[in-house]
């Protein structure tokens, strides 16, 4: 009688889902969070494109919980868990991770998933990919992706530079003379492929420019990088002196001839005028200023990160607008080779080092306060699934990390400028190195940071050389990176600065076709 | 052969009519016990028969309410799988688009680059330089017009792409699910063999062998429903 029960019961259970074939859902649970630093657009593609498929295959409740300052990450993860909220995972810097195990912040993936299965879950990734997770000898995060910076310029200024800037080669001479004591190298051209500059390109490009009156507007200079004593420029000062042949080793040495070598080049464009005066203020000349200087035309070169490059470009997703006024006008390639202002008795540069960056590698963390922690690794693994990582690499601009993305870039990203960024950030990878850890834990970066602003910001001249030496002689004391502790955001109600308004585009380069007008040039054409 | 003398016993007759009555009792019990054991494997069997009519008409109907199941998945996994390929198909026609709008606009580049250096060689005033300076505007216009459309292009192919990679986890689902109602199906076919078989080998307890193999194939069917 009983069978007779369950198999009417199964028979009837089969018969009503002939008429509703796709089984209910069970209730996903609670909403929980994935804690990011994003700008408003990008959070929202994040949510669309990622969260939504991930919540709708695995049935989960996902939502970004965004910030726009990478320093917040911590605090606004520490207060979401105070205030009830599970956050199920944080992409964090490698520089902020020594800081999240310390404060008992996080804890390692290994604590949930058999350290077999971690590896056998990414073992599609390598162990390089896998290797900045590596934390007290265990696989403590999971990475989330690599950051590495990239020049970008404006096609038509350097066009312009190219046919013009021998009308100045006189002057750029003499300045350099200054130091070297002839100039330009022996046979020296400015180079026409961008992935093969080097400083002296960057230097002919940048005192071309800042002396070009475009528009009728007042010359000034064109080619920045960041400073400050924050991570931003810590980590382009620092990488600026690895440019010119320092490594982990000898960095350590406030003294070394790379450091030398860089400060030369510094104060050089510091006595003549190549840099502009925000570089030298009170507040950081930060990615945000950069960002800025490139938005808003006035800057021509400088090196921001791939994801940066796609912000500024615009046009990697439906509603990633344009921050330029003229997209096609931007291009990107490696940063220039280090080559020391010092020639050889041939006339070549004395040193010379490949493009150069440093990684920044953000990983996954497994916030202690989870009470999820299967969702937060399913959804790593999801992230790495090829086509996903393609998918945030085309709408976000991050480095394509996966082999087997990298190995079909070609076919994968097909649009030139998106391809422009991923190899010249692959090339770049390639040459570069980790972040070191001392940056961070002994203070390097700040170390040089702040000599800069002695150095350059201190007017110290570049010649003679012992200026520069005795002031890194006696560096100053670090101060430690910035990392708070409490959230002074909402994180709800976290917003980016309104965008100004912008005039509207203009169609066309009128510079194109005028006389080329210099300004503040003795003896030169008008 | 020679005849035996027959002994003669003399036997009271009221003991031979005992005897006689005892033998007939012993015999109409032994044919009444072996009539009833007749009626009770008539009714065993009749037992057996309908139950393993009562199961088959379930399997029957769970076999059948199964196989449209299936037959449901297996259209959606269908369904899915052709989003993939016209997702795929469109995607193709959209980056020939792409393409072609690409050269176009590359014709645009090369042209402004010639201008450009034709320019250098004009006086301020020569008239050429007027011509190449409304080429330039409406270059760079078409170069700007260009730009957009192949803007929208790849936003639709990224769309197209998005819309492909979802079909093809569908198509997967769908796939798992028809895989396990297919499991279901066979094990359920299985139990009504043998189930079916009880009827000629008269053996109950393959009757409930075939009931938990049933057991096990509505298991497959149901899990295929709920499967994520």
């Amino acid at each position: 009688m009983v069978a007779i029960v369950i198999g009417v019961g199964v028979d009837v259970f089969f018969a009503v889902v002939n008429f509703y074939p796709v089984a209910p859902h069970p209730n996903p649970g609670p909403r929980r969070y994935v804690v990011m630093q994003m700008d408003e657009v990008q959070a929202a593609w994040f949510q669309t494109n990622i969260l939504d498929d991930f919540n709708a295959e695995t049935n989960s409740n996902l939502e970004i919980l965004r910030v726009s300052d990478e320093e917040q990450l911590q605090a606004v993860a520490h207060d979401a868990a105070a205030g009830g909220k599970d956050v199920v995972l944080v992409a964090l810097p490698e520089t902020q991770l020594a800081r999240a195990v310390a404060s008992k912040l996080v804890r390692p993936f290994t604590d949930v998933v058999a350290s077999d299965q971690v590896a056998a879950d990414f073992s599609e990734l390598g162990s390089a990919v896998l290797a900045p997770g590596n934390f007290s000898s265990t696989q403590y995060f999971l990475p989330r992706m690599t950051v590495v910076d990239v020049a970008a310029y404006r096609v038509s200024k350097v066009r312009d530079a190219v046919s013009h800037w021998s009308v100045l080669r006189p002057q750029i001479d003499a300045a350099l003379a200054k130091i070297n004591g002839r100039g330009l190298p022996a046979g020296y051209e400015l180079g026409l492929t961008p992935a093969a500059w080097t400083s002296y390109d960057l230097f002919v490009m940048a005192y071309y420019w800042s002396h070009r009156s475009y528009g009728g507007q007042p010359a000034r200079p064109r080619v920045a990088h960041r400073t400050g004593d924050e991570i931003d420029g810590q980590r382009d000062i620092v990488s600026a002196i690895y440019r010119l042949g320092a490594n982990d080793t000898t960095i350590a040495n406030t003294e070394n001839r790379a450091a030398i070598d860089m400060f030369e080049w510094e104060a050089l464009y510091r006595d003549e005028d190549a840099y502009p005066q925000e570089m030298y203020a009170e507040d950081p000349f930060d990615d945000e200023a950069v960002l800025e200087g490139l938005k808003s035309g006035e800057l021509f070169f400088a090196p921001i990160d791939t994801i940066e490059a796609f912000r500024l470009h615009g046009g990697a997703h439906e509603t990633a607008h344009a921050l330029v006024d003229d997209p096609a006008d931007l291009e990107f390639t490696s940063m220039p080779r280090g080559a020391t202002l010092a020639l050889d008795g041939k006339g070549h540069p004395q040193r010379q080092r490949p493009s150069f960056s440093f990684h920044e590698d953000w990983l996954w963390a497994l916030p202690t306060s989870t009470r999820a922690t299967a969702v937060g690794y399913q959804l790593v693994k999801f992230l790495w699934r090829p086509e996903i990582h393609t998918r945030e690499c085309e709408a976000l601009g991050m480095l394509p990390l996966h082999p087997k993305v990298v190995a079909e870039r070609v076919s994968r990203f097909r649009l030139d400028w998106i391809s422009h960024v991923f190899e010249a950030g692959l090339e770049q990878a390639r040459y570069g190195e980790r972040t070191p850890p001392a940056l961070v834990d002994k203070g390097i970066g700040s170390v040089y940071a702040q000599l800069w602003i002695r150095i350059v910001d201190g007017k110290l001249p570049p010649v003679p050389e012992t200026a520069i030496v005795d002031a890194l002689r006696t560096p100053p004391r670090a101060t430690p990176l910035a990392v708070r502790d409490k959230s002074d955001v909402d994180p709800a109600h976290a917003v980016d600065k309104p965008a100004p308004e912008r005039a509207a585009p203009v169609t066309e380069n009128e510079d194109w076709e005028s006389n080329v007008v210099l300004e503040r040039v003795t003896g030169a054409k008008k | 052969m020679t005849e035996q003398p027959v002994e003669t016993i003399a036997i009271p007759a009221d003991a031979l009519e005992r005897s006689i009555q005892s033998a007939l009792e012993r015999l109409e019990a032994v044919r009444k016990a072996e009539a009833e054991a007749a009626a009770k494997a008539a009714a065993n069997k009749a037992a057996i028969a309908r139950r393993v009519s009562i199961a088959a008409l379930l399997l029957t109907m769970m076999l059948s309410f199964l196989g449209f199941v299936r037959a449901q998945s297996d259209s959606a996994e269908g369904g899915a799988k052709s989003v993939v390929q016209q997702s795929g198909t469109d995607a193709s026609t959209e980056w020939a688009l792409y393409q072609t709008k690409t050269a176009q606009r590359g014709g645009y580049i090369v042209a402004e680059d010639n201008l450009a250096r034709e320019v250098l060689s004009l006086g301020l005033d020569d008239p050429r330089r007027r011509l190449a300076r409304f080429h330039h505007h409406e270059y760079e216009a078409s170069v700007r017009a260009l730009d957009e459309d192949n803007r929208q292009v790849f936003h639709r192919i990224q769309a197209l792409d998005a819309r492909a990679y979802s079909a093809q986890k569908m198509v997967e689902h769908h796939d798992r699910r028809t895989k396990r109602y297919d499991m279901g199906i066979r094990t359920l076919t299985l139990a009504l063999v043998l189930i079916s078989l009880t009827l000629l080998v008269d053996r109950a307890s393959l009757f409930y062998f075939g009931l938990l193999v049933a057991a096990i194939g509505a298991s497959f069917g149901v899990s295929g429903y709920f499967l994520g």
